[in-house]
């Protein structure tokens, strides 16, 4: 069933303002990175086509303001995610530091299902630059405190990792997915939620 | 270039305060070294970089003559000219927009703001960090913000930093130095800081930025209503691709679509947003909206999303379009926001209020969980009772059961002991009369009451009474025994005697022979002639002691009490006695 329609998996990028997101996003998507992006206000979104074991998928990988008070604006793209990657910046130790915090709010928000089973991945940005401020090993110690979050270390800059990334990324969604569309097939009959029963016009609402 | 800007400012006679002979309008000498033209124009899938767009300064002589007019009227007039809004709408002139926008924000009439910004750039932010990190970001496509520590970046960051000194409620919020960046292109720092606070407080932008955008929201429900009132058919397209007002909208009005746009419509739209204050927002929207209706009802929900980040910003490009867009925006009457505004109160009260009522519920479901747990318990107990109670009561049943046939039983055994009771009385009733009637019987009760055995009837004392009198018999019996040997020996001697008499007699004379004959006749007719005779020396008490013998022989039979008490009778006055100093003894004991 689900092979037949195009698979479509949404993907959120999560993590403090200025660590890279939208590069990262960038250089995945059109594999270009600039200077000259500017904050971004809200969310955006860019999709690509992919292929994971075979099968072609479109990963839909939503950008989202980092500036904490930007988060409730967030949340209505947070449900039906099928992956959250976080993101820090490895030579700045605060926005290590804020992922718990982005971890526990995505969560609430996006309810998902089973929340300790929820597919994360943990992105160290801009590799490329000195001083490092926070180690692999370090990091790598909090992936394993949560229940082994793969992790990666980037540069959007130099195109370092990020595929790597996010095939990962990719590859986590479509686990994921998989498996609530298990869920879902445990029932024989499916209720379709569709607009269909939506009055076709709206006109007679707004007189 | 830069001349004719500081020519116009001179012809128009302004008296501001201003830096902008010290500092170089950046909005004047940078515009044309934009991106280059190729990248600015191509259709790709890049989105536009912020802060991009060529804006002439060019202006026909007619329309600067009007401006002129216009400002000279208002300088002496204080109240803005009825020609004015006219002139707005359709675009101040690049060269004149810095004094006009400050102009139109009222700023002349806050001067003391400006004053307060020097001391406010000296101050500490706790938003340092996160403006010093959006600087760079802010309008990166424009040679006056390109450069980090340059001139542009410096200003935006102290006009950042200062404004959140300035408004401690909102701080810095990230969208916040696109409209700073603005007018930072026409004006120096202190001016913009002032137009940026007049925007912000007079023209209730903060309140975008506040309490969780509240207010944001407020805007977007309004748009979303608006939407469905002017551009029906997109708003059900919308509906049905599940496209909310948030997703492309929140950006515009944060930053007054100065983020995403080139600058040439950002400029138009804060002209117009300056003249009429935030109506503008809406109508800017709902103009952009109709005008590329048609390509969006084509898109599905990525495709649209994508339309509002790349197509449409790309779309306002020429200054023909933007015109054309900005005269569309102004024809546009939004008259129901204040409706719009009551119902998303009403909604949001009513989403509370069912918010509430389901915490309520909830906690009511809470309550009777735990009631029902505490019920659960108590039924256990209770049916722990109740089993403990039911045996008891089986236990009490058959307790009952048994006692009530002990009842039974002992009712009989009273009823065969009333009626024995009965006979026995009545036997005694009888046997009383009897004995009442018989004198002999009367006397002998009488002497007998006297009698302690009789009169007490005492089994013990009766039986004492036969062991005494049997050891009395026993005692006799060897007397008896001895007494008969004694007896044997003595008829061996009168044998002896005899012998010795049969000899003698052989002897003797016949008269003596005949005399003792004849006592022998007179002997035998007694009962012991041989013992009386030969043994004369016995005591005399033998009397006596044959009939207590004989009286013992009778003993010996079962005892009978009226046989004792007839024995009693002739020989136990002494043996009683004795018995009843046994008792007495015993009792002692």
């Amino acid at each position: 069933m689900a092979s037949r329609k195009k698979t479509l998996l949404k993907v959120i990028i999560l993590g403090d303002s200025s660590v890279g997101k939208t590069s990262l996003m960038n250089q995945y998507v059109n594999r270009k990175f600039t200077n000259q992006y500017k904050a971004t206000i809200g969310a955006d979104f860019l999709t690509k086509e992919l292929t994971v074991d075979d099968r072609t998928v479109t990963m839909q990988i939503w950008d989202t303001a980092g500036q904490e008070r930007f988060q409730s604006l967030g949340v209505a793209f947070y449900r039906g995610a099928d992956c959250c990657v976080l993101v820090f910046d490895v030579t700045a130790p605060n926005t290590f530091k804020s992922l718990d915090s982005w971890r526990d709010e995505f969560l609430i928000q996006a309810s998902p299902r089973e929340p300790e089973n929820f597919p994360f991945v943990l992105l160290g940005n801009k590799v490329d630059l000195e001083p490092r401020a926070i180690s692999s090993k370090r990091a790598q110690q909090w992936c394993q405190s949560k229940n082994n979050i793969p992790y990666f270390e980037t540069s959007a800059k130099e195109g370092l990792n990020v595929e790597q990334a996010f095939m990962a990324i990719a590859k986590n969604a479509l686990a994921q997915q998989n498996s609530t569309v298990d869920l879902y097939n445990e029932f024989p009959d499916q209720i379709k939620l569709t607009n269909t029963q939506k009055p076709s016009g709206g006109s007679g609402c707004c007189q | 270039m830069e001349s004719s800007g500081e020519l116009d400012r001179n012809l128009l006679n302004l008296n501001l305060k201003n830096f902008s002979s010290l500092i170089p309008s950046p909005s004047i000498t940078s515009i044309d070294t934009l991106t280059p033209k190729e990248e600015y124009y191509s259709d790709g899938d890049e989105p536009l970089l912020s802060g991009t767009g060529l804006v002439s300064k060019d202006c026909s002589e007619d329309v600067l003559e009007s401006w002129a007019e216009v400002l000279g009227r208002w300088k002496s007039t204080k109240q803005r000219p009825r020609q004015l809004a006219g002139l707005v709408r359709l675009g101040v002139p690049e060269a004149l927009r810095g004094e006009v926008w400050q102009r139109l924000a009222g700023v002349e009439e806050g001067a003391e703001i400006m004053e307060s910004y020097r001391v406010l750039i000296t101050k500490e932010s706790n938003c340092e960090n996160v403006i010093q990190r959006d600087i760079a970001r802010t309008f990166p496509a424009h040679d006056f913000f390109k450069e980090a520590g340059g001139l542009g970046q410096d200003s935006l960051y102290r006009v950042s930093k200062a404004y959140s000194v300035y408004d401690s409620e909102v701080g810095y919020c990230q969208g916040l130095s696109f409209l700073a960046a603005t007018l930072l292109l026409h004006m120096p720092e202190e001016q913009a800081f002032c137009v940026l606070v007049k925007l912000m407080y007079d023209y209730r932008l903060r309140d975008l930025y506040k309490d969780g955008f509240d207010n944001l929201y407020l805007r977007l429900y309004q748009l979303n209503r608006l939407m469905e009132e002017h551009l029906d058919a997109l708003w059900t397209h919308f509906e049905s691709h599940h496209v909310e007002t948030h997703m492309f909208a929140s950006q515009w009005f944060l930053t007054l679509f100065t983020a995403r746009f080139p600058l040439y419509f950002v400029f138009h739209i804060i002209d117009v947003f300056l003249l009429q204050g935030v109506d503008t927002l809406f109508q800017v929207a709902l103009a952009l909206l109709m005008w590329c209706k048609k390509d969006l009802l084509q898109l599905d929900f990525e495709g649209i999303l994508k339309y509002f980040r790349v197509s449409l910003p790309k779309k306002c490009r020429s200054e023909e379009a933007a015109k054309q867009l900005i005269k569309l925006a102004c024809s546009i009457k939004v008259k129901k926001l204040k409706k719009y505004e009551a119902d998303f109160i009403a909604l949001k009260e009513a989403v509370e209020h069912k918010e509430n009522e389901a915490s309520e519920v909830e906690q009511l479901r809470m309550t009777v969980s735990r009631y029902e747990e505490e019920r659960k318990l108590m039924m256990d107990e209770i049916s722990q009772l109740k089993d403990m109670l039911k045996r008891e009561v089986n236990q009490a049943d058959t307790d009952k059961k048994t006692n009530s046939a002990m009842i039974n039983d002992y009712k009989l055994i009273r009823q065969r002991l009333d009626a024995q009771l009965r006979t026995v009385k009545a036997e005694l009733e009888d046997i009383k009369t009897k004995i009442t009637s018989c004198e002999k019987c009367t006397e002998f009760l009488k002497k007998d009451e006297k009698d302690p055995l009789r009169g007490s009837g005492d089994p013990i004392k009766g039986e004492e009474r036969i062991r005494e009198l049997e050891l009395e018999l026993a005692q006799t019996k060897l007397a008896l025994v001895e007494a008969e040997c004694r007896n044997q020996n003595l008829t061996h001697q009168l044998r002896a005697a005899e012998i010795e008499l049969q000899t003698a007699k052989n002897s003797w004379p016949p008269w003596l022979s005949k005399t003792l004959t004849s006592i022998k006749e007179v002997a035998n007719k007694k009962d012991f002639p041989n013992f009386n005779v030969s043994q004369p020396g016995l005591p005399n008490a033998t009397p006596t002691f044959v009939s207590h013998i004989n009286a013992v022989r009778r003993e010996s039979v079962p005892i009978r009490t009226d046989r004792i008490a007839e024995n009693r009778r002739d020989s136990a006055p002494s043996v009683i006695k004795d018995s009843h100093s046994c008792t007495s003894l015993k009792t002692q004991h």
